[in-house]
């Protein structure tokens, strides 16, 4: 088992490389660049675009740049932004815990619903429950999230003014716990509502496999009652490749939500991304990138961990 | 779901009913901002957003009001040559400064002379990235005889010398930094204004609060806040609710949605940015001049207005904006709509039209492509109308829009500074000071030296430039200014369209706001606001 780990954190190593060197040349190849946002102030004259463009370093060749970037990221050091001048890392970690919060209640709530729908769905197959399921999945999924976001802020905040239209706190009233929360409900709601959907169409196909196989059966033949067979045998089964597609959703937690932080102006890693996209702003960029890569390689890892520990017959060597 | 989502809105909305209009507390204000500014620091700073968050904390020696007018700010008089504040000395000029006593900065420290000279300090220190040297480069010392006395000397005679030191930075915090652009200043700024700095929460807003020893007086309100806020539907819907106060910068498509607000109230002002198609004198299209004289005589600018522009955004003949003093009122419209004067032009030009109605000449179809910003859903239906507009005539105009980031980088990659282009769609904005058509104009500035994007050439006008830059008087630089616009008509290197209106939409609680065409925006007076 330990060399089994060691080997898949050694083996990633070069991974993470790599996908750094394809992503500061991808970055770099993209029109406009850093210094674009200037290109229309008439008071910044070409020798002052010179001038900044030899300062942050800009024109240095392409590789002598990554290879700079690579050797402070070995030290931890992400670098710097090109347009605050402070350390990426402490600008990721300022935005890290409104992620969190988001996201993992979001996530709490999306696999709640997602996955009890799913079971119940599975248990009456073809159910007017499962066909009513199955046609609210497929819309959940289908909405896209800007204007199912706009719309909930058009009636809960401007029609009725039940909840604020956007943000964290209401501006001089920091630190309210009801007042933080109420900011939670709309973005939590457009997240859920489409991870509700992919949930529930995955542990629904799932559960009805595993309510096919004959141990199943078995357990109805002895007498079983049917809720200890869902519960004891068939759910804990069906559990298992979830497991790991939930697994592999954890590293998108960190990543945020663009979309909907945007629209909800939640100050989180998404929307850092996005604003940095615009300024093309690669030192911030390459951080949370290289960061998400490297999340996806550990939750990898630790949903093979998790799967030998669910599933006896898997052996990891 | 449904059900949870109910009952918190139902415990979130308590006091939902009391409100009319307006969420925020009596005292405070909240203003709207598209952007997060990068720094705290307007000379480190090339975002608006850092012009609005800085200005309320802030003082400069001079400041500009609502009707592009100069006026004392931290200088107790403008210095001019007429009260011989500024005299020429040698090939250069001095300019001195006399300066408000006891003001202070937030932190209790004296603001003096030696404030100013700092800023120009700073400006040349090789570390520091200020976005911009412009006239700083000029300047061979600033002299402080006494704390209230500061005398700027520069090497040539410098014209838009008002515009200098339009923020003034306490030395006595910034001149020990071991790197000033990394200073914890740029999240925390320190000034003389009528705001303190109190937070900078990331990714959410800047929050201020009134300093009652502002040498002007404490403002009226006592907190003053700017919330990013990215997403425009997401901005109009926090207005709508209350959550903001200020929305600055409406988009055409917005006004008329923010028209049934209410309680909001909408502020047009005049913008120093205009609408223009301008060309590539380089490409063998546009050096005939008859082609581009043709070509302004085809493009209907009332309708234009009228339409696309909704009524908004008035018709531009010039590149200098009515507002300002230097703007020729004697050049009217230069080429009124007359597509059959067009035909007649291009016609005397040997330009004939072709079997499917292009011109054609020596073989040669008349035809160019426009580029502009994609995404831009207004430039796109202009392009589209002004295609037409040229079909008429017997022109034919291709369109490619690209990412605005491409077309405006630098030189050589950008299309317009490196000269990949026949003609493009885009704003432009000029200064309060008309110092600033140099760097478009004269031919010296032809990229990579400039941003004359259009490679305009043209000897006299770069002699009037010349002359405009080095002139202090007012009545003798608006002769000169007047014949740059004549010039700039009679040769078309661009055809403005319409004149920007930025539109705030503010809550009617709000008294006292006012927009300021200028860089200064409208929270220059933002110690004069109040709630009722």
């Amino acid at each position: 088992m330990t060399r089994f780990i060691l080997r898949r954190i050694l083996t990633s190593i070069p991974l993470l490389i790599g996908i750094s060197a394809l992503l500061f040349v991808l970055m770099q190849k993209v029109p406009g660049g850093p210094m674009a946002v200037y290109g229309m102030n008439p008071h910044i004259t070409p020798a002052d675009r010179a001038r900044l463009v030899h300062a942050m370093g800009l024109d240095l060749p392409l590789h002598v740049q990554y290879l700079k970037w690579l050797g402070s990221a070995f030290t931890g050091d992400l670098g710097n932004s090109l347009f605050t001048g402070r350390p990426v890392l402490e600008m990721i970690a300022e935005r890290t815990p409104n992620t969190l919060v988001l996201m993992s209640i979001s996530t709490v709530v999306s696999l709640a619903f997602g996955l009890a729908l799913g079971v119940f769905a599975a248990i009456k197959p073809y159910s007017k429950f499962d066909y009513a399921a199955t046609t609210l999945s497929f819309l959940g999924y289908s909405l896209p999230t800007f204007w199912f976001g706009i719309m909930l802020m058009m009636v809960f905040a401007a029609k009725f003014h039940m909840l604020p239209a956007g943000g964290m706190h209401s501006l001089g009233q920091e630190g309210s716990w009801l007042d933080g929360i109420a900011y939670l409900v709309l973005p939590v709601t457009v997240l859920s509502i489409v991870s509700v959907a992919s949930w529930s169409r995955f542990m629904r196909s799932s559960m009805l496999e595993v309510l096919r196989m004959d141990y199943i059966r078995t357990a109805r033949a002895k007498g079983l009652a049917e809720r200890l067979v869902i519960m004891r045998h068939a759910l804990r089964n069906a559990l298992i490749p979830v497991v790991t597609v939930v697994m592999m959703a954890m590293p998108g937690l960190f990543g945020g939500a663009v979309m909907t932080e945007t629209i909800f102006s939640w100050p989180g890693i998404g929307r850092l991304f996005f604003d940095s996209m615009g300024k093309s702003d690669y030192p911030v960029m390459m951080g949370i990138l290289l960061i998400s890569a490297g999340l996806v390689v550990l939750f990898n890892l630790l949903a093979d961990l998790l799967y030998a520990m669910v599933d006896p017959r898997i052996q990891l060597e | 779901m449904a059900l949870a989502l109910i009952v918190l809105s139902a415990s979130a909305c308590a006091s939902s009913e009391a409100h009319v209009g307006r969420r925020n507390a009596p005292d405070t204000v909240v203003i709207r901002s598209q952007q997060e500014p990068d720094k705290l620091n307007k000379y480190l700073s090339n975002a608006i957003a850092a012009v609005d968050v800085c200005t309320p904390m802030t003082n400069g020696l001079v400041g500009v009001d609502d009707r592009m007018r100069y006026y004392p700010d931290l200088a107790t008089a403008l210095p001019t040559v007429e009260n011989g504040l500024v005299r020429r000395e040698g090939k250069g000029m001095a300019v001195t400064y006399k300066l408000r006593p006891n003001v202070r900065f937030h932190d209790g420290a004296p603001f003096t002379s030696h404030d100013v000279r700092f800023v120009w300090k700073m400006h040349m220190d090789p570390k520091v990235l200020v976005t911009s040297r412009e006239g700083y480069d000029k300047i061979t010392d600033v002299d402080t005889p006494d704390p209230l006395t500061a005398v700027v000397h520069y090497k040539e005679p410098y014209a838009p010398y008002l515009e200098m030191f339009g923020t003034i930075l306490p030395a006595h915090l910034l001149e020990k930094s071991p790197d000033i652009n990394r200073d914890p200043f740029n999240r925390a700024p320190v000034g003389t204004g009528p705001f303190k700095f109190k937070e900078w929460v990331a990714g959410d807003h800047v929050g201020m609060v009134a300093n009652p020893d502002y040498f002007e007086g404490a403002p009226k309100l006592k907190k003053l806040y700017v919330k990013f806020v990215p997403d425009d539907n997401a901005a109009f819907i926090q207005l709508a609710n209350g959550d903001i106060d200020v929305y600055a910068d409406f988009n055409l498509e917005q006004v008329k949605a923010a028209k049934k607000l209410a309680h909001v109230r909408i502020d047009n002002v005049p913008s120093l940015t205009f609408e223009q198609l301008a060309f590539n004198l380089e490409k063998p299209v546009f050096k005939e001049r008859a082609v581009r004289v043709a070509l302004a005589h085809a493009i209907d600018k009332d309708e234009l207005s009228r339409t696309l522009y909704k009524g908004i955004w008035p018709v531009a003949h010039s590149t200098e904006h009515p507002l300002a003093w230097s703007f020729n009122p004697k050049l009217g419209e230069p080429y009124p709509f007359d597509p059959a004067k067009a035909r007649e032009i291009l016609d005397e030009a040997g330009w004939k039209p072709g079997p499917d109605g292009i011109r054609v000449k020596d073989g040669r179809r008349l035809g160019f492509t426009v580029n502009s910003t994609a995404g831009r859903k207004l430039r796109e239906q202009v392009e589209l109308v002004l295609a037409g507009y040229f079909k008429a005539v017997g022109v034919e105009m291709k369109i490619q829009n690209v990412e605005g980031g491409l077309l405006f980088a630098g030189y050589p990659s950008g299309l317009l500074n490196g000269g990949k282009f026949e003609a493009a769609l885009y704003a432009n904005t000029t200064s309060v000071d008309p110092a600033a058509n140099m760097s478009s104009w004269h031919s010296r500035m032809i990229p990579p030296t400039g941003v004359n994007n259009t490679r305009f050439k043209d000897a006299e006008l770069d002699r009037v430039l010349e002359e405009g830059n080095v002139k202090l008087s007012k009545s003798e630089r608006q002769p000169l200014y007047w014949r740059m616009s004549e010039i700039l008509g009679r040769e078309v290197p661009t055809i403005p369209l319409a004149y920007w209106t930025e539109m705030h939409g503010v809550n009617r609680h709000l008294k006292g706001f006012k927009g300021n065409p200028t860089s200064s925006r409208f929270v220059w007076n933002v110690k004069d606001w109040t709630i009722e």
